[in-house]
């Protein structure tokens, strides 16, 4: 247990917004942290108060056991790419790339030397001397990296560092930040949760300014603590059924379950499968989308609209669909209703 | 560690001791004197506040209507025009306020080939009050546009919408910091000029001139004007303040009007703006040069030592005030407290007392420590120099981002690092802009100096000093006008050769051109 | 409103932002641009807007040559990449913008109905600043939707906004914009984004235009190892060799691909991430895996032969080896 970072009992409000709710967590060293929310939820507010750039109104932030809540930004040892760039106008790319450096104590040649560097790994070698407002939106995203990146400090906050970029160099520097990063520990913001789940040791989902669940990305997709969690980290079906006698249904296959009464079924739809075998239930295809590389289907099987992957190409209207006991989920009834529960602020 | 913070507080004693309060010392004196008058002579005091209240809202808003289109295109198009007005821009400010009083007489009144269209009273003071306020406006708004990001226009503009509507909801409420700064400096300077105002006004009282008239025969009168008119002008600030931070301009439809503006139209405004520039400012300001003949010679020493001395006070001057003025106006800025709103209050003041109160306070006030004259003067001309530049250039740094400022600090620059390299850079045109304003007040400010002087019974001459005492001996036809003519001719290339290399300091061109 | 866009050229000193594009959108599509950062996509948008001139080349709006047409004059709605929200104005009254200086009577049921649209609950006095930069952006796109633009050009207007709400809202936003059946333009870097809104697609590099085509044509039928790349950030490139009878062989492997080449010749295969079809023949060795959710990244082994591939997650968990076939399909075969 090496705890490098520790966020506690952290509340904000602005005016009658409260951004985050006594919001506490613990970050260890070289720990990759993403922390993933719909938009509002209080992702950047968080991040600010932790680079210092914003107080909080209540809690704590410790670094390396070292109570930091009133240090103020450029004494912390921590790096803050913020999620609008907030590139320096009157500098040239690698000038904005230096200023960290050159302000954390470096000298000019060595400064320059490390600006170099990450403009190279962020694809920008040969835009040095450009200015700001002469770069596309994703190549000042990526000097906003690199100027982070340059500081090289113990902690990393990233706000959407990816966001503005294509597939291809999405990719790619995802892959080299977290080479480069090794042994550093990041709290990396995003919105994008399948580069989330496959990059991340720990995985932080908020929702309204809480956080409502901490923990390895496999175990939050498979085994979620929530309705909300379970909807937010991937497409999933919900079903409302009642429970008795050990045994939910769902379509011809019988679960068992410990819990009584009305519950929520939950499946995803890539475990969802179309089969040939004509013993299994019926359903009618309503809706056939190709969303590149799968094909998303919308079908109704006994009055119920079922969410269902498929690599292949679906050509009939009619297909058989097969339930795995051991892939459904089930979860007691939310009191406030179900769309209520999963609702994406 | 020595912050941004630190610097704003030091700086805010500074203003309170060396600025604020002896501004005042000479008001709380009078004061006293004001204690036993009578009815009329209060209705003359108060007449004479009203009079200058109705000149400054007059000359204030006209103003505001030509400078923008006039600013606006000085700023956002680089054509050789441009450049040339940047340049000329401030002459008037060249004048000292004596000899300018002088020059609208004669252009207006009476002089040489002048057109005898208007007499002396209160339309006269109106346009006497046009040609030392307008560069005021003009300037902040330059410095402010300069440094503001309008790139929504294009947002605006694609949805169909068109000039006029434009203005009104885009360019204007983003300019307001601007415009408001601007506003209230010309506002203050008009309500306290003294010098000018006399030379002109006639049978007509502004509150300056009537202080100027009763100061020594019935100073309970001047004293109680004096107070009032202090009073007064607190309280409309405070209120602009109070409007300017409300909803600027509605966004109704837009009116027919506004749909007529197309090109024609916006190309006559800037003509009517240029041309005001040059009817209503530049000629009159300048027409002592009428005077100016052949072979014409004047005290060439005298000249040269006035030039210099003037130029260093102004120079000292203008350093002082950067050096107080920025940290302060970062904090007016970016603070958000009571005390900020006090501050804002009352670095206001010296601006508003009438020059020659403020002269003779701030004579009586250095006078006591046994000040050498010079000091004293300089001291007096930091006093109403520096909420010149507080005001400007507080409306040029609320224009900047300040998550630019809060990213860099947590790239490892403390305050004061940030601001060298991230906010001074950004406003650099602002700061040469409000130190231009600085430097013309301080090189031909007349009516405190001279109290000053006098207060301290001293021998100095100042240009401005220099020539009044000229333009007196022309008026009794002791030397030629022709004398006055040159001095001021001369005056007016040095100052405008020492703005020019002021501004290039700036660097001219916005940040997000 | 049909746009043509033809011969455009625009340089930045010695950049060439827009080299030689020529397309066509027809009314009432809604036409994709896609490709790399840098690429020219915002600066394209921008000469259609009328914001920036163009070096050369024309643009016609329903057969009108605009070219020289102020941005005043060509009423346009633009979603702008850097959000651009008049921050002196409350959020509301950036939507309410255009209507508002128009007159229109119903403006009120217009905002409220854009806010519902883009699941915004505002208080009449909250301010651009206040707001969290996803919200900034929903504001953004709900004010060029106010506008009731001739044309709709939309430069990543749901970047900022979570996968989830967005999978709903590409749809939404789809149906909205054939409702009002305005033209639009739509500009991202998101492959899964374009392909899911957008009639047909161009892919952009480096100024031009690679290739035209519905979202299954680029992704089925890309004209170069390129595209195939482009469509997925990520793509298997091997060299192989045609035996004819669409059977390739990549050294001891055998695959058919999705199309005929003579015999002997030299081939290039894009072979697609999400090709490899679990229960199949060949037997693969698993060298690395990213679990992403539905799908799990993997690093392949077949017979010595490297592949990247997604794959059902479920269906490689805690398996160190899969047996898997390869659609033919989604092999893309390159003549070299
Ligand atoms: N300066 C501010 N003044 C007032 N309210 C603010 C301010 N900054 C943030 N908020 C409010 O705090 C809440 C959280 O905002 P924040 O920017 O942290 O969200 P976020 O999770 O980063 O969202 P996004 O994904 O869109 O970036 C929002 O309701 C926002 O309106
Ligand atoms: N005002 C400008 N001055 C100089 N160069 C510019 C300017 N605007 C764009 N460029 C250059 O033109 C090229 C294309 O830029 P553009 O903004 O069109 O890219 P983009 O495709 O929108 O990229 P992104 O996906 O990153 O937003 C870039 O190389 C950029 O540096
Ligand atoms: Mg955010
Ligand atoms: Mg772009």
């Amino acid at each position: 247990m090496n705890k490098i970072l520790e966020v506690k009992n952290i509340s904000k409000r602005f005016g009658n917004i409260q951004a985050l709710r006594d919001v506490s967590f613990d970050v260890e060293k070289g720990e990759f942290v993403f922390i993933v929310a719909h938009t509002n939820a209080g992702k950047s507010t968080l991040l600010k108060i932790i680079a210092g750039i914003l107080e909080p109104d209540e809690g704590e932030i410790y670094i390396e056991g070292e109570n930091i809540t009133k240090t103020p930004p450029w004494e912390r040892p921590v790096g803050y790419m913020p999620q609008t760039y907030a590139l320096f106008p009157h500098m040239t790319v690698l000038e904005n790339v230096m200023f960290g450096p050159i302000h954390r104590g470096l000298d000019r040649e060595e400064a320059i030397e490390k600006a170099q560097k990450y403009i190279e790994l962020v694809g920008l070698k040969g835009w040095e001397k450009a200015y700001p407002h002469e770069l596309s939106g994703g190549m000042q995203q990526r000097v906003a990296l690199a100027r982070v990146l340059a500081v090289e400090p113990k902690i990393i906050l990233l706000d959407e560092p990816l966001s503005a970029l294509d597939a291809l160099l999405r990719v790619k520097l995802r892959g080299e930040i977290k080479k480069i990063l090794k042994g550093k520990t990041v709290l990396w913001v995003t919105h994008d949760q399948e580069g989330a789940m496959s990059l991340a040791d720990k995985l932080i989902v908020m929702r309204s300014g809480r956080i409502v669940a901490v923990g390895n990305a496999m175990e939050l997709y498979y085994k979620p603590t929530s309705l909300y969690v379970a909807h937010f980290l991937g497409e999933i079906n919900f079903i409302e059924s009642v429970a008795h006698g050990g045994f939910v249904q769902i379509l011809d296959t019988k679960v068992s379950t410990d819990k009584i009464g009305p519950v929520v079924i939950g499946i995803r739809p890539e475990d969802i499968k179309i089969v040939k075998n004509n013993s299994s239930p019926l359903g009618r295809v309503k809706e056939l989308r190709f969303v590149g590389g799968f094909w998303r289907l919308l079908v109704d099987v006994e009055g119920i609209d079922l969410v269902v992957y498929s690599l292949k190409r679906i050509r009939s209207k009619e297909v058989s669909l097969r339930i795995h006991p051991e892939d459904v989920l089930v979860f007691d009834y939310p009191p406030e209703g179900i769309r209520r529960a999963v609702h994406l602020e | 560690m020595f912050s941004m913070r630190h610097w704003a507080y030091i700086t805010i004693i500074f203003t309170i001791a060396l600025i604020v309060v002896p501004s005042l010392i000479g008001v709380v004196i009078l004061l006293q004197l004001a204690q036993e008058i009578t009815t009329s002579q209060i209705i003359n005091a108060l007449s004479s506040v009203m009079n200058s209240l109705v000149v400054a809202g007059l000359v204030t808003i006209i103003n505001i209507l030509v400078s923008i289109p006039f600013a606006w295109r000085i700023a956002r198009k680089n054509d050789s025009l441009s450049k040339f007005l940047d340049f000329i821009l401030d002459a008037p400010l060249f004048v000292p306020t004596a000899a300018l009083g002088f020059s609208v007489l004669s252009f207006w009144s009476s002089g040489y080939y002048s057109l005898n269209l208007i007499s002396p009273g209160f339309w006269l003071v109106v346009l006497l009050h046009f040609t030392f306020t307008h560069p005021y406006i003009v300037r902040t708004l330059i410095g402010v546009i300069r440094s503001t990001d309008l790139s929504v226009e294009v947002a605006a503009k694609s949805f169909g919408i068109k000039r006029a509507a434009l203005s009104r909801t885009i360019y204007l409420p983003m300019l307001k910091a601007g415009i408001i700064a601007g506003a209230l400096i010309s506002f203050a300077r008009s309500i306290s000029e003294t010098g000018a105002t006399y030379v002109v006004a006639g049978p007509f009282e502004t509150g300056p001139v009537f202080i100027k008239n009763r100061l020594s025969v019935d100073p309970g009168s001047a004293a109680f004007a004096a107070v009032s008119l202090l009073l007064v002008s607190i309280f409309i600030f405070f209120i602009i303040r109070r409007i300017s931070r409300r909803r600027f301009l509605p966004l109704h439809p837009e009116t027919k009007i506004e749909k007529m503006i197309g090109l024609k139209t916006a190309f006559s405004i800037n003509i009517i703006s240029l041309l005001f520039f040059a009817v209503m400012i530049l000629i009159p300001s300048f027409y002592l040069v009428a005077y100016l003949s052949p072979g014409a010679t004047c005290d060439w020493a005298s000249l040269t030592n006035s030039l210099l001395l003037s130029t260093i006070i102004a120079l000292a001057v203008s350093i002082i005030d950067l050096f107080f003025g920025i940290p302060l106006a970062y904090y007016l800025a970016r603070a958000d407290s009571l005390l900020r709103d006090l501050v804002e209050a009352l670095v206001i003041v010296p601006l508003i007392v009438p020059t020659v109160s403020l002269g003779t306070s701030l004579g009586y006030f250095w006078g006591s420590f046994g000040l050498n004259p010079v000091i004293a003067i300089a001291f007096a001309h930091l006093s109403f120099t520096f909420p010149i530049f507080v005001m400007s250039y507080t409306a040029a740094i609320e224009s900047i981002d300040p998550e630019l400022e809060l990213v860099a600090q947590s790239l490892g620059a403390d305050t004061i690092k940030t601001y060298r390299e991230i906010t001074l850079q950004l406003t650099k045109s602002a700061i040469a802009s409000s130190a231009v304003l600085v430097f013309t007040r301080s090189f031909g400010e007349t009516g405190a100096t001279i109290s000053v002087a006098e207060a301290m019974a001293a021998e100095i001459y100042t240009l401005p000093l220099l020539l009044v005492s000229w333009i007196k001996k022309a008026q009794a036809g002791l030397i030629p006008f022709s004398t006055v003519a040159i001095a001021s001719f001369i005056t007016l290339i040095i100052g405008l050769l020492m703005m020019a290399v002021i501004k290039m300091a700036g660097g001219k061109r916005g940040k997000y051109e | 409103m049909r746009i043509v866009v033809r011969n455009v050229r625009k340089r930045f000193g010695k950049v060439v932002a827009v080299d030689d594009v020529s397309f066509e959108v027809k009314d009432g599509e809604i036409f994709g641009i896609i490709g790399l950062s840098g690429c020219g996509k915002t600066t394209l948008l921008k000469i259609i807007a009328g914001i920036l001139r163009p070096d050369s080349g024309k643009i016609y709006f329903d057969d009108v040559d605009v070219t020289n047409l102020a941005l005043e004059e060509r009423k346009i709605g633009f979603v702008f990449q850097d959000v651009r929200l008049f921050n002196h104005l409350t959020a509301i009254e950036n939507i309410a913008y255009a209507p508002t200086l128009r007159g229109e009577q119903d403006r009120e049921e217009l905002v409220d109905w854009l806010m519902g649209f883009i699941r915004a609950d505002l208080s009449k006095s909250t301010m651009p600043t206040e707001l969290s930069r996803g919200m900034q952006q929903k504001i953004s796109l709900a004010r060029a939707i106010a506008s009731e633009p001739n044309l709709l050009l939309l430069d990543e207007p749901l970047a900022g906004l979570d996968a989830r709400i967005k999978s709903t809202m590409v749809f939404e936003l789809r149906d909205m914009i054939k409702d009002v059946g305005v033209t639009a333009i739509y500009v991202t870097h998101d492959q899964w984004e374009i392909s899911s809104i957008a009639d047909r697609i161009a892919i952009m590099k480096a100024g031009k235009i690679i290739q035209i085509g519905t979202p299954e044509e680029l992704y089925y039928r890309p004209v170069n190892e390129y595209v195939a790349t482009f469509m997925g950030g990520e793509c298997n490139l091997l060299n192989a060799y045609s035996l004819g009878n669409s059977q390739f062989k990549i050294g001891d492997l055998i695959l058919k691909g999705s199309r005929n080449i003579e015999n002997g010749r030299n081939v290039k295969l894009a072979i697609k991430l999400d090709a490899f079809i679990p229960n199949g023949r060949f037997e693969a060795k698993i060298i690395e895996r990213n679990f992403m959710g539905p799908f799990t990244r993997l690093v392949l082994d077949i017979n010595g032969i490297k592949f990247i591939a997604k794959m059902p997650s479920k269906q490689v968990f805690n398996v160190d080896k899969v047996f898997v076939d390869i659609d033919p399909n989604k092999i893309v075969v390159f003549e070299r």
